[in-house]
């Protein structure tokens, strides 16, 4: 029983994290974010099962995990009022070649990085963009005029 | 303009209609997130040690432990006596609190005997001198499913001549 708790205590945690920290910050991984998602990722297996080596132990873990991922999968699903929330909404950023400064500066996101993006999918202008999007995800879709 | 992608509502999306708050929200629960390493470098979750002590005519009793501890964790508790005059069968009794969901790993020096008095747990620690001062180590480590409040009095004895009294109580965070 103890370990299911505490199994829903940390899902529950990270999950808060993962919401509050920023998308940008979780889509992209440089080499940092990488060696702290593996110091997250053991502090929490610490934390979770302790002295626990046991098989059982590592079923409950990976049970109640499993139940709570589609637990939140199925609420977003059936209550579209919940799914800001527990997904978060996309965010407009650039619109008709105009950056909306607003928007960006409550995401964190420089020009620069909404240019990396665009680049990325053979934009190279500003004015060549109609809608720049951060998704939920965390990247930016770019979609450029016609 | 260019058309509006699918799924995208202006108002809601670009324009942040309804989600002006949302912002102070997430800023709110980064500085809560944040509050909790601040919170533990003020020892709020344990382990630093701090000291107890109580007196009496025939003999002082300090104790050095943690009063915050979290599962899993080694810790010490190291009690001191010294006595004032001739303490003939010095006995130190502990709350059950000191052992329930802990394990102890070192008593030492090891006490001459070892029982319980009323639900209470007593060490019996002999003959300790005039002017002498009696340390006794204890190492334990926490069970990781011991968590709570627990009780951890501890009273020292001349043989069953009560002699002084330290109150205290350990908190443990899952």
């Amino acid at each position: 029983m103890d370990l299911a708790i505490r199994a829903v205590a940390l899902f529950g945690f990270v999950y808060l994290l993962t919401r509050i920290i920023g998308r940008r910050e979780l889509s992209s991984m440089e080499p940092f974010d990488l060696i702290l998602l593996i110091v997250i990722g053991d502090a929490i297996q610490q934390g979770l099962t302790q002295d626990d080596y046991s098989v059982t132990g590592a079923v409950i873990v990976i049970g109640t995990f499993a139940v709570l991922q589609i637990l939140v999968s199925y609420l977003s699903y059936r209550l579209p009022r919940l799914r800001p929330a527990l997904d978060g909404e996309p965010i407009v950023v650039v619109q008709d070649g105009q950056a909306i400064e607003k928007n960006m500066k409550r995401e964190r996101i420089t020009l620069g990085e909404v240019m990396v993006e665009a680049r990325l999918q053979q934009v190279s202008q500003l004015d060549d963009i109609a809608w720049a999007v951060l998704e939920t995800s965390g990247k930016i879709s770019i979609i450029p005029k016609q | 303009m260019a058309a509006i992608p699918d799924g995208i509502v202006l108002k809601r999306h670009r324009d942040l209609e309804g989600r002006r708050n949302h912002a102070w929200v997430r800023r709110t629960l980064i500085v809560l997130v944040g509050l909790v390493p601040l919170l533990a470098l003020f020892n709020l979750f344990g382990q630093r040690p701090h000291l107890a002590n109580a007196q009496s005519a025939k003999a002082d009793l300090e104790l050095y432990a943690p009063g915050h501890l979290r599962g899993g964790l080694l810790w010490e508790a190291r009690f001191t006596m010294t006595a004032h005059p001739d303490l003939k069968d010095a006995r130190l009794e502990r709350d059950k609190g000191w052992l329930e969901g802990m394990t102890a790993n070192t008593i030492e020096p090891s006490p001459v005997g070892e029982g319980s008095h009323d639900g209470k747990l007593v060490l019996d620690l002999g003959h300790v001198p005039v002017g002498q001062r009696y340390i006794l180590f204890m190492q334990f480590q926490v069970n990781p499913t011991n968590v709570g409040r627990r009780p951890q009095n501890v009273r020292l004895y001349d043989g069953d001549t009560f002699l002084t009294t330290i109150h205290r109580r350990v908190t443990i965070f899952p």
